[in-house]
């Protein structure tokens, strides 16, 4: 064998060698990341939204007597409840309503 | 509906045609029967109607007032009331269960909502206009 074949295969063997030990035990430049961990955010509950239930506007209507002169003629009925104008009238109005 | 009462006072009531009888509800809960309780206690210085026209024509000035009974008095006090009297009346809350008693007969009656208005018996469930009122009356007038 001559001193040429003898160089050669030794420098193939140690070219071997040396790309085995550096392939192993050097760490990646960057950890490899185990899993992808997104921000945790909380599922959205559910929130039911309640079918808009009709909006039941009070009216304040008052039917009485805006004015408070003293000519109209004012009582009683018999069960307590107040009347404005001629008791002997033909036509009754009962107004029932409330203050606000 | 403010706007109606003057019309059918002018045309109906002033003329001896129709009497309005007051039936108040609560409703809308304690505030409701102080002004009711209030009207009663003006009525007895012969100013209900005055009261209660007072007290409709200031809903606002009563709710911002300190307290409702207070602007109650002080609403007593504006149209001519004695008010040392007005607040004893107040304070003695003799109007309540009668107040409450025909409030419980209305709802017995039937009257569920507000307002409610029977003319010779026919029962009107809303409000109405002047016009839709005169109507009314007008086909019952003899």
């Amino acid at each position: 064998m001559s001193i040429i074949r003898i160089v050669g295969i030794s420098f193939f063997i140690c070219l071997l060698a040396n790309c085995g030990s550096q392939s192993v035990g050097s760490p990646p430049a960057t950890p490899w990341p185990s899993a992808t961990i997104e921000p945790t955010r909380e599922a959205p509950t559910q929130t039911t939204i309640a079918a808009p239930t009709p909006t039941v506007i009070a009216t304040i209507e008052p039917v009485i007597v805006v004015n408070t002169d003293d000519s109209l003629a004012a009582g009683l009925t018999p069960e307590g409840y107040h009347v404005l104008g001629d008791m002997a009238a033909p036509i009754t109005f009962i107004d029932y309503s409330d203050y606000f | 509906m403010l706007e109606v009462e003057p019309q059918l006072i002018d045309t109906y009531v002033r003329t001896g045609k129709m009497r309005i009888i007051v039936r108040p509800l609560f409703q809308t809960g304690e505030d409701a029967l102080l002004a009711a309780h209030a009207s009663e206690c003006a009525g007895e210085q012969k100013h209900y109607f005055a009261m209660r026209a007072a007290i409709y024509a200031d809903q606002g000035g009563l709710f911002a007032a300190e307290s409702m009974t207070a602007g109650l008095s002080q609403r007593a006090r504006d149209i001519g009331i004695n008010g040392d009297d007005f607040d004893r009346c107040m304070q003695s809350d003799k109007y309540r269960l009668p107040l409450l008693t025909g409030y419980t007969r209305a709802k017995e009656s039937g009257i569920l909502s507000r307002p409610v208005f029977e003319i010779n018996g026919q029962r009107i469930i809303g409000a109405r206009q002047f016009s839709e009122f005169a109507d009314i009356i007008d086909h019952l007038k003899p």
